[in-house]
């Protein structure tokens, strides 16, 4: 895959003429500042998407076939329109001589910091043989082939001043007033090092360059201008002159470099939480940058209830509008998020109107239907009650139902009987709360919770039907 | 060491640490930690490497529990989760005090947050008494005009420490600093210390009477009770099939399960959430087996727990 041309970046929704788009035309629709059928959502699982096939972080940060397996995953369940191949800031740190100190649930830190007693500035540039870049470069070509037409792709960089921070060690931190120049001077070096980098994604067919800078919430607006201005805007120019489309990822309370940080020229900015979307995003309106973020890692998406995470994203979409906006988690994904908690969020994001009014309903559900539960344990027959928030539109609804319902060819009718109940109605919705069913998608027999969220293989979910009616039949 | 069998009904006072590379978070800590002597049993919470880099002096040989957090800041959002589950199992080593001390680039800001989920997970367990910012009298005005952090780690404090004033020539170059951190948080206690030394009686006093902002209290409420239980048993004759059924019966349903099992005769690490909850085989040996249990709020009774563990693994509970 040759690099693509500018014409190209900036004419790819030329021919949609209103009909809905694909998740990749709709990024890009929404980075060119159109109107797009629908908000977009990138969902940023990085070490979370080796959790979807139980592999640890550092499996999936070092082996292709694994990485390769979890975004496919990540694609099935949760239906993004722009995903990110790989997220890991210390990459280019590794192959620059930092030693790293890897975990099963998060990405590895830097250890050690080659510049940390000497002033010099390094020469090496990092090339598609060095490090993980092999592995790397190969998983974003063949998922770029697979995907390519239907997914926006972010390959991640990392930003100069993190990347300084790797390799100088806290030295860096008061480098910033002592030593001005050498600052200047490594910043220049990083930032050639991220150029270096994008372009090996870009020819690896990414279509967006983030650049990752954690470390920006945490340095003056002055100080940004002054030192970080010019290699933030020599990347990103240099991005867009390969044709790619560019994104500036920050972390932390970054409010006040935001203008800043517009003042660089990216086309799309992504926060976290630390950050009131509502105050900054008349900022970037006002410098036509996308704003992306930032549904809160902890409190809402590891913690929270299903519905917490539907309710972010609808309350999100109200406060800021649509309108150059982007659905996504305020960073890396934590290991441990409940899938169902992000089922949550693409239903959100693609029928904001049926999940609203299924919130409302939600609420007052206690005031609903009365709803008269089935008697499960006189039952003589096993029912299969799949609930779904809508199978028609929630991918791992979809999966979840079509599973429940393979099992009526296998077994005999008086046998089994399965039905769904659909979320957005809203009786279903009082049923599920008698229940005191939670997560969705899950299946129950006769009552029971039997499967939350994961999807069964057919093997096991036969095996588990035919130990239920033996059960059955020993209670006859 | 020190027995406590009531400790669990009592609050941990928890004191953050705040302040940029150097200015001497790590020698205050060092002082307070003698001061307190060795009959507490003091916690202590700190990013990976710490700010070693800096000034070279750690914690290492003092009588206290570290626990590192790795990568990120503790207060970086990607790393909420594990700051959150340190004091989780810091709270399993019964500690009498607990310093969190936060990197140099940490902004403090979100402890009132991730205390109140840590609350809502294990009930009042931490009884948050303050942040203590550390300056280096000697930079702390350059750094101001170059890392916003610092700016915000002073907003967050209640007792800044005006550290290194023997670097700073003169009293009118003090008073300048004071003044200029003054403008930063009127409300926050100011005292001036060489070497990071103050005597901790004076700091907890300081805290006591310091103007806190209504969100800076203490977010442990009367409401907020543990929805927690802890299972354990000495039955070193459990097998797999037992804990998956108990698993199984239980799944879907809790928030959270952490521990050790001594399974089919081998040890292991028992992690995980909701549905997903991960046997990994574990070299360390322990005397019994135990599991800490958070719920979900109102979704199951941990009776219901208490019986699946009677039913499935066993009669025999601790």
């Amino acid at each position: 895959m040759g690099i693509k041309d500018v014409k190209h970046r900036r004419s790819i929704d030329e021919n949609m003429n209103g009909h809905s788009h694909a998740g990749k035309q709709r990024i890009l629709a929404i980075l060119n500042h159109e109107v797009a059928d629908e908000v977009a959502w990138v969902p940023f699982a990085g070490v979370h998407a080796g959790k979807l096939k139980n592999y640890l972080a550092t499996e999936i940060l070092t082996d292709g076939s694994k990485l390769l397996e979890c975004l496919r995953e990540v694609k099935r369940l949760y239906h993004p329109d722009g995903q990110p191949v790989l997220f890991d800031l210390q990459v280019e740190a590794e192959i620059l001589g930092c030693k790293l100190r890897w975990a099963d649930k998060a990405p590895p830190s830097v250890e050690t910091h080659p510049l940390a007693t000497t002033v010099e500035i390094p020469s090496m540039i990092p090339k598609a043989s060095d490090g993980r870049l092999p592995m790397i470069l190969d998983v974003m070509k063949t998922y770029a082939r697979e995907v390519g037409d239907e997914v926006a792709l972010f390959g991640l960089v990392t930003g100069p001043l993190t990347l300084a921070s790797h390799l100088r060690g806290t030295n860096l931190f008061m480098d910033l007033i002592r030593k001005i120049d050498y600052s200047k001077a490594l910043f220049n070096y990083t930032s050639l090092v991220a150029k270096a980098m994008a372009d090996l994604y870009i020819e690896s067919g990414m279509d967006i360059i983030a650049v990752v800078d954690p470390v920006v919430s945490q340095i003056s607006p002055r100080m940004f201008k002054k030192l970080l201005h010019e290699p933030f805007m020599n990347i990103f120019s240099h991005v867009k002159e390969s044709g790619a489309f560019t994104s500036f990822f920050v972390c932390g309370d970054a409010t006040k470099n935001i203008e800043p940080m517009c003042l660089t020229s990216p086309d799309s900015i992504f926060v976290d939480e630390n950050i009131d979307m509502k105050v900054v995003k008349p900022i970037t309106d006002k410098y036509n940058v996308v704003l992306g973020g930032n549904i809160p890692l902890t409190s809402v998406m590891l913690y929270g209830t299903q519905q917490d995470n539907m309710k972010y994203v609808i309350d999100l979409i109200d406060t800021v509008g649509p309108r150059n906006l982007i659905i996504a988690p305020g960073c890396d994904m934590p290991f441990d998020i409940p899938p169902e908690n992000v089922v949550g969020v693409v239903q959100a994001v693609k029928e904001p109107e049926k999940v609203k009014k299924a919130l409302e309903d939600y609420r007052a559900a206690e005031e609903l239907v009365d709803i008269a539960l089935p008697d499960y344990e006189n039952l003589n027959h096993l029912l299969i009650e799949v609930f779904t928030l809508d199978s028609a539109t929630c991918a791992a609804c979809g999966y979840m139902k079509s599973m429940a319902f393979t099992a009526i060819e296998e077994f005999e009718s008086d046998e089994i009987e399965i039905v769904e109940y659909k979320w957005t109605v809203k009786e279903n919705i009082s049923r599920s709360k008698l229940l005191g069913l939670r997560h969705l998608p899950s299946i129950l027999f006769n009552g029971k919770i039997k499967y939350s969220s994961i999807i069964p293989s057919k093997e096991e979910y036969f095996n588990d039907i035919r130990v239920a009616l033996d059960e059955l039949a020993k209670k006859k | 060491m020190t027995h406590h069998p009531f400790k669990t009904s009592q609050s941990v006072p928890v004191y953050l640490v705040t302040g940029f590379f150097g200015a001497g978070k790590t020698t205050f800590l060092k002082h307070a930690l003698r001061d307190l002597g060795i009959t507490q049993k003091i916690a202590v919470l700190m990013n990976e490497f710490g700010d070693v880099g800096v000034d070279g002096i750690t914690l290492e040989d003092e009588p206290v529990v570290i626990h590192e957090i790795n990568g990120g800041s503790i207060f970086c959002s990607c790393r909420h989760w594990a700051f959150i589950e340190a004091l989780m199992e810091l709270q399993e080593h019964q500690p009498d005090m607990v310093f969190i001390e936060s990197s140099g680039m940490s902004d403090p800001t979100p402890i009132r947050s991730d205390l109140k989920i840590l609350d809502s997970l294990i009930g009042s367990v931490y009884d948050y008494k303050g942040a203590i910012c550390v300056v280096d009298a000697s930079t702390v005005l350059e750094l101001l005009g170059v890392w916003q952090i610092i700016e915000r780690q002073l907003e967050r404090s209640n007792l800044v420490i005006i550290n290194k004033e023997d670097l700073v020539a003169g009293t009118n170059s003090l008073d300048k600093i004071k003044k200029r951190l003054i403008e930063i948080n009127g409300s926050a206690k100011f005292v001036t210390a060489s070497f990071a030394k103050i005597d901790f009686k004076h700091v907890t006093a300081t805290l006591e009477g310091a103007v806190m902002l209504d969100s800076d209290k203490s977010i442990n409420t009367p409401n907020n009770a543990p929805r927690k239980i802890i299972l354990q048993t000495e039955d070193r004759t459990l097998t797999k099939e037992q804990f998956d059924a108990f698993i199984i019966n239980i799944s879907g349903r809790i928030l959270r399960m952490k521990g050790f099992c001594l399974l089919d005769g081998s040890w292991y690490h028992v992690d995980g959430i909701k549905n997903s909850i991960a046997l990994t085989r574990s070299s360390r040996e322990r005397e019994v087996s135990r599991l800490v249990v958070i719920f979900e709020d109102g979704v199951l009774d941990p009776e219901i727990t208490l019986e699946s563990w009677r039913s499935f693994v066993s009669k025999m509970m601790d």
